[in-house]
């Protein structure tokens, strides 16, 4: 056995000196030689730029601070200590009352701070990249300090700075977040991640056609939060579900957090440009929409799972609706969105209004859901759209030339509940009260008064305004439009009629169907009502 | 603990280079990158976790060729050094067949040094394994600093913090320029195999 043994060590010797022969280790030794004179070639041609690089009257106050935070940040970077720090931090605190006129090394400063707060209280989650962004970020705070230093430290430098840092500040994720902490837990400071405008202008003018589709975007991760929460809470209170409770609650903290990022930077950074259309999508948001883009599709990835589980399993289709509900709908944003960072707002465009027309009012709904209607493309407003989905299978033949839709025929099983399905006051309604629900189906506005029927169309909008619900049957897929400020509207002056008015896109007019008007006191009835059950 | 398949006849050893930050962990497995051949060594990988938080670390994974017709594999590691990382470290540490230590010469950090190596034992001891046992060497890194006027440790100012009732192998580096880096490799491969060989091989399949 010694034999074998020792046979075999040296197998193994002889193999590992073979693959670590020295005339590669020579060859490699040679290359570094190569590599350190280039090295002290490309230091010396740096020393003599500096040498001539002509010295303009800096505040000699700043660049000292400058150089002492930069000692401190590497020092940070060699060793990441509660010290360190703190060393940092004051001598930020500093900085930001050298700073306090301009925008970007403030918002510089307050990620920096926001990072170092992290660093200190939770080091465990802090990223590995965070010391670096540090070193990174104080380099162009040091810019500043420069003569001509706005035109020097561009918006460009500045962004990729800031995103930096953001990566380095970690997302929170709940329970897990609970971490040692090198000093007693302070908050760190709540700022708004929003992507700096370019120039540092107040706000970036952008695409009507694009801001209205981002904030038709807002609104839908606002039904997502609504349609997550009930079930959040729900895994909470249960034993067992504590795995699908982090599931659902970093989902909805991530959509909470986009859409607090997205809301300010809509509300603050971005405006719909006035004169309408022909602008470009800003590199700082297409770099944004990206990343959001990337953490929906995360968020998807993180659903997934759970609805496979709960599609799977029988008897627990309760909960596989609203998981398939949020993934569909996180997927069908992800891919707006990404149709928004190629460019493809443009399409929601229209031409400017020839010069001397009056202007009309604007379009009181800010997104639509457009399908063919009675071979006609028709609009309505997505507000007011209680469910959209298609006819179930068993369904079809019993909804033949009915007048009303009984909700209870949305189920695609006779176990599926209805209360998840439906936004608005609708999902507020008990199961059972749904389940004896029935709401009329609306005629298509087109000349001829035929009763619309499943045949005629295979999906189904579910309409509410105030207590009236309605259904139609629609021939197409509704899809989602953002509303644009330069699309014309026309009030109809038809009364008790479904439409609403009419959108003019310069080429085509489309009605918008609403309850509004048949929902008034003086409209006919077309309440839901309470069929008896057989 | 080595990954063995019997029936691919492949065996997977796992060397971790531990150490303090900044002490040059990175720089020889960046080292060995460059000047193995492609065909013995695989990508040298960043490795991210599923989770919010992002776990990375550097692995270079070799190939050693075939030993009595088992192909041997060897997979480098590192873990980052700095204090606050001390639960991915451990993560790095599990399962690993071997390691380098690799310690800085600068005088401030003589107690990292210290620190860092009795984090290692208590790391190892976490997985059930023990210093003694394990197959661990000693890389003094950064010896060109030595001529340099920075306070620096001699290596037997360091052999007596690190090494002195182990009596581990030792080697003097300058990872930045390739020195030590491929002796160090060498002398822990050759433990490492054999370690795995003599546990888990040779008395079965060999």
């Amino acid at each position: 056995m010694a034999g074998i043994e020792e046979e075999f060590t040296g197998e193994i010797d002889k193999a590992i000196d073979r693959l670590f022969n020295p005339k590669r280790i020579q060859l490699l030794q040679d290359q570094n030689k190569a590599d350190e004179l280039l090295d002290y070639e490309q230091a010396n041609a740096e020393f003599n730029n500096e040498i001539n690089e002509p010295k303009g009257p800096a505040s000699s106050q700043s660049v000292t601070l400058f150089q002492l935070l930069d000692e401190a940040v590497l020092t940070l970077e060699w060793e990441v200590t509660l010290a360190n720090i703190n060393k940092v931090q004051e001598l930020l605190g500093i900085f930001r009352n050298e700073f306090q006129s301009g925008k970007e090394p403030k918002l510089l400063v307050d990620l920096m701070e926001q990072l170092l707060s992290v660093m200190a209280n939770a080091p465990e989650r802090a990223h590995f990249s965070g010391p670096a962004a540090l070193l990174q970020a104080s380099k162009i705070l040091g810019d500043f300090c420069k003569p001509g230093a706005s035109e020097k430290a561009s918006a460009h430098v500045l962004n990729a700075a800031m995103q930096q840092l953001r990566n380095a500040i970690p997302q929170p994720v709940g329970k897990t977040a609970a971490k040692p902490s090198l000093q007693p837990a302070a908050s760190p400071p709540k700022m708004p991640l929003t992507p700096l405008p370019v120039g540092g202008n107040p706000a970036v003018d952008i695409a009507g056609g694009l801001y209205s589709a981002l904030q038709y975007h807002m609104t839908v991760l606002n039904q997502l939060t609504a349609i997550i929460l009930p079930v959040e809470k729900l895994f909470k209170k249960t034993a067992g579900y504590e795995k699908f409770y982090t599931i659902l609650n970093t989902v909805r903290q991530q959509i909470d957090k986009q859409q607090y990022f997205y809301g300010n930077a809509l509300e603050n950074d971005y405006r719909c440009a006035a004169d309408g259309l022909n602008r470009p999508l800003p590199e700082t948001l297409r770099y944004s929409l990206h990343s959001h883009v990337s953490i929906l599709e995360q968020c998807v990835k993180r659903v997934m799972p759970a609805e496979k589980t709960f599609g799977n399993a029988s008897g627990m289709e309760k909960l596989y609706v609203p998981h398939r509900r949020i993934r569909e709908q996180l997927e069908k944003q992800s891919k707006l969105l990404s149709r928004l960072c190629n460019g493809q707002f443009r399409s929601l465009r229209t031409a400017p209004p020839p010069p001397g027309k009056a202007k009309k009012s604007p379009c009181p709904f800010k997104s639509l859901l457009t399908a063919e209607w009675g071979g006609r493309t028709v609009a309505f407003a997505a507000e007011h759209v209680a469910y959209e989905g298609s006819v179930v299978w068993w369904a079809r033949r019993k909804l033949s030339r009915q007048e009303h839709l009984p909700l209870r025929y949305l189920k695609t099983w006779p176990w599926t509940k209805l209360k998840g399905q439906f936004s608005g006051k609708l999902s507020e309604q008990r199961e059972k009260m749904l389940n004896k629900l029935a709401v009329p189906i609306l005629n298509h506005p087109g000349p001829f008064k035929v009763l619309d029927q499943p045949e005629n169309g295979n999906n189904i909008l579910v309409l509410q305004y105030n207590d009236t619900q309605a259904a139609v049957f629609l021939e197409s897929e509704p899809e989602s439009v953002s509303v644009s400020e330069q699309w014309e509207w026309e009030p109809s002056t038809e009364k008790n009629s479904i439409v609403a008015g009419h959108l003019n896109l310069g080429d085509k007019l489309v009605p918008v169907a609403t309850l509004e008007k048949i929902a008034s006191p003086a409209a006919p009835p077309h309440r839901a009502e309470q069929l008896p059950r057989k | 603990m080595a990954f063995i398949d019997l029936i691919k006849k492949e065996v997977h050893c796992k060397i971790v280079y531990y150490g303090p930050g900044r002490s040059g962990k990175t720089t020889n497995l960046l080292t060995i990158y460059s000047a193995m051949d492609t065909a013995v060594r695989g990508k040298m990988l960043t490795i991210e976790t599923k989770g919010d938080r992002t776990l990375f670390f550097d692995f270079l994974p070799l190939n050693l060729g075939k030993i009595r017709g088992f192909n041997i594999r060897i997979q480098l590691y590192t873990v980052p050094g700095q204090v606050m990382y001390a639960a991915t470290r451990r993560l790095v540490l599990k399962g690993a067949d071997g390691v380098v230590f690799v310690a800085d010469p600068l005088v401030i950090r003589r107690e990292k040094n210290i620190e860092s190596f009795a984090c290692l034992k208590r790391n190892l001891n976490f997985y059930n394994l023990q210093l003694e046992e394990t197959p661990i060497i000693l890389q003094y890194n950064k010896q060109d600093l030595l001529s340099s006027p920075t306070p620096t440790l001699t290596i037997a100012q360091m052999e007596e913090d690190l090494n002195q009732h182990l009596k581990l192998k030792s080697f003097a580096a300058v990872s930045t320029k390739g020195i030590g880096v491929f002796e160090s490799l060498k002398e822990i491969s050759k433990q490492t195999v054999r370690h795995v060989a003599t546990r888990h091989l040779l008395t079965d399949h060999f």
